[in-house]
């Protein structure tokens, strides 16, 4: 799965949800369904913003978690 | 006239229809002259009327359950139609209608007229495409979920 650290970033750079989601132009509640992992799929336009802002790169954002595999042998 | 309106209005005359076959129920059991008519108009005497009395009530009913579910759905027009209750509703309503098709086939066999084998190609052909309609909605209600959670 892919985990949106976006929350280590802001904080790293000692910036508010308000302040982020004004400066990306998206609604606050689409910044807390991002950074809360609950999005499906994010714009090249959007990382590019984010980026820019956070003065970070796409890997600092975005990092890849292996899942755990769910049994399926019935035990 | 805007979507809103058009489904405004719709559902005006739906609940029109509904009040309608509510009536029509309600006098097949009640008012003689009406019950008379009805069995004048299937051409079946006196000794089948229980039978035709069951038959015009299943149908009523069937009637009555995919009207209210059609309002149900107009009523989401005004906010937000791509809802996944809206494509359960659809489904219900296919199967309402083939239910009814089923029944108007079953009765041709018994006792054909013209109208009812065309009411029973009319209810077959509606049923399909709710059905069909059921699984756009479900397709459309993904999609959408899919692009409100594309940030």
């Amino acid at each position: 799965m892919i985990r949106v650290n976006l929350d280590i970033i802001m904080a790293r750079r000692h910036m508010s949800s308000g302040e982020l989601s004004q400066r990306l132009g998206i609604t606050p509640a689409n910044l807390s369904i991002l950074k809360n992992n609950k999005g499906k799929a994010i714009r090249f336009s959007t990382l590019d913003a984010l980026c820019k802002i956070l003065d970070c790169k796409v890997e600092d954002i975005l990092e890849y978690i292996e899942e755990e595999e769910h049994g399926t042998d019935g035990k | 006239m805007d979507a809103k309106n058009l489904a405004r209005l719709t559902r005006w005359l739906l609940y029109g229809v509904f009040g309608g076959i509510v009536l029509l129920l309600i006098g097949l059991y009640t008012w003689a002259p009406l019950r008379a008519f009805f069995l004048a108009a299937y051409g079946i005497g006196p000794g089948g009327s229980a039978v035709v009395l069951a038959f015009l009530t299943a149908m009523g009913l069937i009637a009555l359950w995919i009207l209210g579910e059609l309002v149900a759905v107009l009523r989401t027009v005004e906010e937000d139609p791509f809802i996944m209750k809206n494509a359960r509703a659809f489904f219900r309503m296919g199967f309402a209608a083939e239910a009814a098709a089923l029944a108007f086939i079953a009765k041709c066999f018994s006792a054909f007229t013209f109208m009812t084998a065309v009411c029973g190609l009319v209810m077959l052909l509606a049923g399909l495409f709710a059905l069909v309609l059921a699984q756009v909605f479900r397709r459309a209600v993904e999609y959408k979920q899919e692009n409100d959670l594309t940030i």
